[in-house]
């Protein structure tokens, strides 16, 4: 059976969030924002790994609009956090 | 039907981070579920299943007998090492032996095993911890007297020596008592133990070695009395005597001690509690004095007093102080702030420390005041934290109390004013864009120059023809025009620097003809599949691919069967 690699960067994607969730759940500390950030940084290794030279899947296209998404969320946080310890 | 597959792929994705998301919200929850426990599986709140709880406790037993065989594992230890004096080495079991118990309170505080057998051990092991640390404190305290002995007498310091052989009666008499309280406590404490399957031999070893050291601690004393004596006879012209009332108190209570000097000489009265100075005064003319002593912060048990006046010394009269009940009060004052009362009994208990416990983790540590009340702020994060007040502090003579739980509500911080909240506003301003820009910047970065900017439909960009303007290259064909061809164009542009890029403009440009929605987006397999009836088409991908993917090397007449035969395949489909 053939796999498409738009297939292959789901179940990475997905298998690396089952080991991020896996941990934390092992260290019965779930967080979000950690959640959120190593995920993204996730999509980011896959993206530039499944990234072929000359061609451009579609898959891609679209993983690159939700991190380009992830990113300004990732920004949204630090502003948080920034926030947050200022104020404290 | 082909699109249709590709069409719902994207959604794998979603609903893979959605699962993830959703398995990870509820995991904090998985553990006590609000619509259904064990516990509250019952019909009314007035009766319990009895199956069910036997089961929780046992499953908290679980967690607590490590802990519990630690503790007996460390006192035994303890005992052993001061019944060496190796007070270096009981110093650390002791540490371990306070911090293990302090565990198991918390422990037994935050899943709620109060109602259990458990908390009757924990209650026995609180009285034991006291005793252990009082043993420790006197024993070392009564083999540093041996020294101080031999100095007052080489220095021939009477007075002095009645001092050390007072104190050495003090801690022999507060030792034995501490040895047989913690002995008779050994019985109760191995029956609640065997229940839970907890090994009781290190304990049982701790108890026989309390009594020999009671026993080499009474030998010694004796032999330090008669000695000092012989050597230091008391004077005959002048005494004292002392008094105690009443002989048992409790925390508040008032101590009255009175006495006399008898015969002549200086009226100034010296009184030591437990051999460490409690109050120095003057007699009266007539030699009688009077002080009144606070039952405050002392320990639990015997205690001895004794007074002291120009060489005389008095009897050394004991009273005990007896443990009393505490009541802990906790309320919520808003704003993340709480306050509440320690009583004993009706009496306040003033200067007190009352620990804040949030989820078993101590928050903060608060003082009473002389009514009894504390208040003060929590260090806690924002949001909803059920807090408990515990009072244990073994140096009163009071039993260890805890409040209910109180819900306590911190409400957010208010941001900073002033210089801080005037650069605090655009620096989340700057973060944000930033993020903005970073997110372009990716979206952008992708589009690397050797990738067609156009589609079928487009234009070719400026850029291209940028590049083509400023950098024609000597090895450049003319551009050709002559169909209007926009990939063509791009094609020519590049061949000179890059021949790979360059002949992916006749791919898209392929593509696009195919009649496929996305060409700049399409793969080899996709046109396969739109055409599978054109094999020249299919021979132009297949020598495509070995150029782009097997890094073949090109020649110029393979450049020309490229072109040859995309021109070819255009004009076949025009």
């Amino acid at each position: 059976m053939q796999i498409r690699s738009g297939n292959l960067a789901v179940s990475a994607i997905t298998i690396w969030m089952g080991i991020v969730i896996f941990f934390m759940i092992l260290a019965e500390s779930p967080d979000l924002e950690i959640l959120f950030v190593l995920v993204l940084i996730g999509m980011l290794v896959i993206a530039e790994l499944a990234d072929p030279v000359h061609a451009r899947p579609l898959f891609l296209k679209r993983l690159r609009y939700i991190i380009a998404c992830g990113v300004i969320l990732f920004g949204a946080i630090v502003a948080h956090k920034v926030l947050e310890i200022i104020s404290s | 039907m082909r699109r249709d597959a590709k069409g719902s792929l994207p959604t794998l994705p979603a609903v893979a981070v959605l699962i993830c998301i959703v398995l990870l919200l509820i995991t904090p929850h998985a553990a006590s579920p609000v619509l259904y426990t064990t516990k509250s599986d019952s019909f009314t709140a007035m009766h319990d299943r009895v199956s069910v709880l036997r089961q929780v406790s046992q499953d908290n037993t679980g967690i607590a007998l490590p802990l519990m065989e630690e503790i007996f594992s460390s006192s035994g230890t303890l005992v052993l090492n001061i019944n060496l004096r190796d007070f270096e080495s009981a110093e650390r079991d002791l540490d371990d032996y306070l911090a293990r118990s302090r565990q198991f309170d918390n422990m037994v505080v935050r899943l709620d095993m109060s109602q259990s057998d458990l908390e009757e051990w924990r209650r026995l092991n609180a009285q034991n911890r006291e005793d252990l640390t009082s043993l420790f404190e006197d024993t070392q305290r009564f083999s540093e007297l041996k020294r101080l002995e031999i100095e007052y007498r080489d220095a021939d310091n009477p007075d002095m020596l009645y001092s050390v052989m007072y104190e050495g009666e003090a801690l022999r008499s507060r030792i034995k008592e501490t040895v047989t309280s913690y002995e008779g406590r050994s019985e109760e404490m191995t029956g609640v133990s065997e229940r839970f399957g907890v090994e009781t031999t290190p304990y049982t070893q701790s108890v026989d070695d309390a009594r020999s050291l009671s026993v080499s601690v009474e030998d010694e004393q004796e032999e330090r009395s008669t000695e000092i004596r012989r050597v230091a006879p008391p004077r005959a012209d002048r005494s004292i005597t002392i008094g105690l009332e009443p002989a048992e108190v409790r925390y508040g209570d008032i101590l009255t001690i009175s006495g006399r000097i008898i015969g002549s000489g200086s009226q100034d009265v010296a009184l030591y509690l437990d051999s460490r100075l409690l109050w120095n005064g003057t007699a009266a003319s007539d030699g009688t004095y009077l002080h009144r002593m606070s039952i405050g912060m002392i320990r639990t048990g015997m205690h001895t007093l004794y007074a002291t006046s120009d060489g005389a010394f008095s009897d050394v009269p004991a009273f005990r102080v007896i443990r009393s009940p505490t009541s802990l009060t906790l309320a919520s004052s808003g704003g993340g702030n709480v306050h509440g009362v320690l009583l004993s009994g009706d009496v306040p208990v003033r200067d007190a420390p009352v620990r804040i416990l949030s989820a078993g983790r101590p928050v903060a540590t608060l003082t009473t005041d002389a009514d009894g009340r504390f208040t003060g702020a929590l260090r806690l994060s924002e949001g909803d934290h059920r807090v408990v007040a515990a009072f244990d502090d073994h140096r009163y003579p009071l039993e260890p109390s805890w409040s209910e739980e109180v819900l306590v509500h911190v409400p957010p911080r208010k941001e900073s004013q002033g210089v801080g909240g005037i650069i605090l506003y655009p620096l989340v301003v700057l973060i944000l864009l930033a993020s903005l820009g970073g997110a372009i910047w990716y979206l952008r970065r992708q589009s690397s120059p050797s990738e067609p900017r156009v589609s079928v439909m487009e234009e070719r960009p400026d850029r291209t023809e940028e590049e083509h303007a400023e950098d024609p290259g000597p090895e450049l064909s003319p551009p050709t025009d002559e169909y209007g061809d926009p990939f063509l164009e791009a094609y020519h542009a590049a061949v000179g620097s890059d021949y790979p890029a360059a002949l992916r403009h006749l791919f898209i440009s392929l593509a696009g003809a195919a009649g496929l929605p996305d060409p700049a987006y399409a793969t080899v397999g996709d046109i396969r599949r739109k055409q599978p009836d054109d094999p020249r088409l299919h021979a132009w991908l297949s020598a495509y691919e070995r150029v782009l993917y097997g890094g073949h090397t090109i020649t110029d007449a393979d450049r020309d069967w490229f072109l040859a035969e995309y021109l070819f395949l255009r004009e076949e489909d025009a």
